[in-house]
């Protein structure tokens, strides 16, 4: 664990920061893979996803003193990496926006979906609540604070994920949420 | 197989295919952290006051410079619909019960393109924020609540007097977004 000096901020030595960045990597080497394996999902790039995750990691760094103390570390940077990764989706929103000229793509026909391609067919929203739920397993309560919305909001996004998914892979909603 | 098991599992096999390079990656983030502690106060200053230098400068700047230097403004599209707009949905209106739209809307369209949207204290659903429009032609195009409900962006034609604006759904297959916008004519506010 990282010494109390390092933990209040006070006469900070170099051996305790060494000591916090060893608990640190022990932590980032636990987490990091799954983190970039959910934003993945979400954005439909690894190497994108890496990035996200790594810039996530740098803020949880920045304030690993604090976060470390809390029950979740790892739901904290979770949360950090999806609003960064709901950033990314917004910045591809916009930039589709600015240019116009840009055609949406074909509509696929549903039998050449798969359950991948079907999510990434889904809004940003609708895309994380479907990761969270399915991938990660999480409940609606820690669905709707990584999304930061209400539970009735995360409930509906997924409801509406679920929906369009059911349509897109010619399934029956059997909606459990 | 039903939708929940082709769901965990598709995503969970396609989750096992990333496989991140862990420990390039922690150097990247260390390094960073370390930068960062080690960055010295007066890079710092140095650095909060070129921006303050910078942004004094666009402020000030063009109003100093001699005629001629200052490019001729084209006039934005987005300016001449800019403005605060309602609208009173009612139980009554198409589609509006079913999606919980019903009440009254308010909205901003900024000159800058950016939306502000108030749904009214019923509405469950999410605020939409950080959207945008533009105005090509005789089109409003708009990501209004893209990301939330809708799976893509829109165009919409649109009438726009001193008192209200009037949007026309061109394709929009989104139906919270169609309903919200081309139920009714947007009244003017301010």
């Amino acid at each position: 664990m990282i010494d109390d000096r390092a933990r209040k901020g006070e006469g900070r030595s170099a051996a305790a920061f060494v000591g916090a960045e060893a608990e640190f990597g022990a932590f980032f080497v636990e987490a990091f893979p799954r983190v970039t394996r959910t934003v993945a999902l979400m954005l439909h790039d690894a190497r994108r996803a890496e990035d996200v995750a790594q810039d996530a990691f740098v803020q949880l760094l920045k304030n690993w003193d604090k976060i470390s103390r809390y029950e979740r570390p790892d739901a904290w940077v979770r949360r950090v990496a999806i609003r960064l990764a709901m950033r990314a989706l917004r910045r591809d929103r916009l930039w589709s926006l600015v240019k116009a000229d840009v055609r949406q793509p074909m509509p696929l026909q549903p039998r050449d979906l798969d359950v991948t391609d079907a999510v990434r067919r889904l809004p940003g929203m609708q895309r994380a609540a479907v990761v969270l739920f399915y991938y990660e397993d999480l409940p609606i309560a820690d669905i709707a604070q990584a999304l930061g919305c209400a539970e009735p909001t995360a409930r509906v996004h997924l409801h509406r994920a679920r929906r369009r998914l059911a349509e897109l892979l010619h399934e029956e909603d059997d909606d459990v949420a | 197989m039903s939708l929940d098991r082709r769901l965990r599992g598709a995503l969970g096999r396609a989750a096992q295919t990333v496989e991140p390079d862990t420990d390039e990656r922690l150097r990247i983030v260390l390094d960073r952290g370390r930068a960062r502690r080690e960055q010295p106060l007066g890079l710092a200053l140095i650095g909060a006051a070129t921006i303050v230098v910078l942004l004094i400068g666009t402020r000030y700047l063009p109003g100093i410079q001699g005629p001629g230097v200052v490019p001729a403004a084209s006039p934005d599209p987005r300016a001449a619909v800019a403005g605060t707009y309602a609208v009173t949905l009612q139980p009554s209106d198409p589609g509006v019960t079913g999606l919980g739209l019903a009440g009254i809307w308010s909205i901003t369209l900024q000159p800058s393109g950016a939306i502000d949207l108030e749904p009214p204290a019923t509405f469950e659903g999410s605020a939409a924020t950080g959207h945008t429009f533009a105005i090509e032609g005789d089109s409003f195009r708009t990501d209004l609540y893209y990301n939330d409900y809708c799976d893509s962006v829109a165009t919409y034609g649109f009438v726009s007097t001193s008192s209200s604006l009037t949007f026309t759904a061109r394709g929009d297959t989104c139906e919270i977004r169609l309903a919200l916008l081309a139920t009714r004519p947007w009244v003017r506010e301010r």
